[in-house]
């Protein structure tokens, strides 16, 4: 009920918001805007982002020898840890929580699948760049880009895209 | 010696992170290659179950560490060469075979690569595997 009532608020972008024109309704809005921040860091709305750092933390342990994947892979090390822990924290809050898996040179992807065919894969390297494909039916989208520690909002679109 | 485009081909799993067991699907990054750019395959057509999980154990106990063998993502060679990899058979070990062709101007070209393959996968489950899961 809360995420139903709250999520349009956390949704809309600041600019789409209704403004209130009086001073009254103004400091009204800004409350909300704080109280919204506040939530955001709440336990129910950062339940995502805690559950798949955990993901990212086992994952770490998992895959933190050379040949993990038994083929001769290079080891998840700390600053990929890092970045992706980084990337997690990032995420907007209206996005589900994502798989967490290794690649074989060092990455970690985070995965919204909803069939084989409708997918969004995005990895990390431990030097911050991110390198992302999507697969929507047939259409595909791949691409690379430096993660500034701000979520990208192609890619925000294009999860919800796979998603919806 | 040469691989026929229906023959199927499979991508042993010894990564838990690498499957979906609940949706029985393969994940991309069971078909990234590794950093020599030449990604192990076995070719498994014909052969029965459990000749193939001997392979598949026969790979793990090749390498030093042991790795846990959990399953398999089978697909067939023209699979591989519609996305413009190629598969080579070399024997070593025993019907090993190898894709490589991958692109070289950045991993997000691989990636779309190794996503499109995982859509065209199956996953098998290593029978002890499927009772765990």
């Amino acid at each position: 009920m809360i995420q139903l009532l709250t999520m349009p608020f956390l949704l809309n972008e600041a600019g789409d918001r209704f403004r209130p024109a009086s001073e009254a309704g103004r400091e009204v809005d800004l409350a909300m805007v704080a109280s919204f921040d506040s939530m955001r860091r709440s336990w129910t709305f950062g339940e995502v982002a805690r559950a798949t750092l955990a993901d990212l933390q086992t994952l770490a342990e998992e895959c933190s020898q050379t040949g993990w994947d038994g083929y001769g892979a290079t080891p998840i090390g700390p600053e990929t840890l890092n970045a992706a822990e980084r990337l997690v924290k990032s995420l907007p809050f209206d996005l589900p929580k994502p798989e967490a898996s290794a690649s074989p040179v060092g990455d970690i992807a985070l995965e919204w699948a909803q069939t084989p065919r409708r997918i969004v894969s995005v990895a990390i390297s431990g030097n911050g760049q991110i390198h992302f494909a999507s697969l929507n039916g047939q259409n595909r989208e791949f691409g690379s880009m430096p993660f500034d520690g701000t979520f990208s909002p192609r890619l925000a679109e294009l999860i919800r895209n796979v998603l919806g | 010696m040469t691989v026929s485009d229906d023959e199927r081909l499979s991508r042993f799993l010894f990564s838990r992170s690498w499957f979906r067991p609940d949706k029985r699907e393969v994940k991309p990054n069971a078909f990234i290659p590794p950093p020599d750019g030449a990604l192990s395959v076995c070719c498994t057509d014909g052969l029965e179950e459990n000749p193939v999980w001997q392979l598949g154990r026969a790979t793990a106990t090749a390498r030093a560490d042991h790795p846990t063998l959990y399953g398999r993502g089978d697909f067939v060679a023209r699979s591989a060469r519609a996305k413009n990899l190629r598969v080579e058979r070399d024997d070593q070990p025993r019907r090993h075979a190898t894709i490589t062709g991958w692109p070289s101007d950045g991993k997000e070209a691989i990636r779309m690569k190794a996503v499109e393959l995982a859509a065209e996968a199956t996953l098998v489950l290593l029978p002890c595997q499927q009772d765990a899961e």
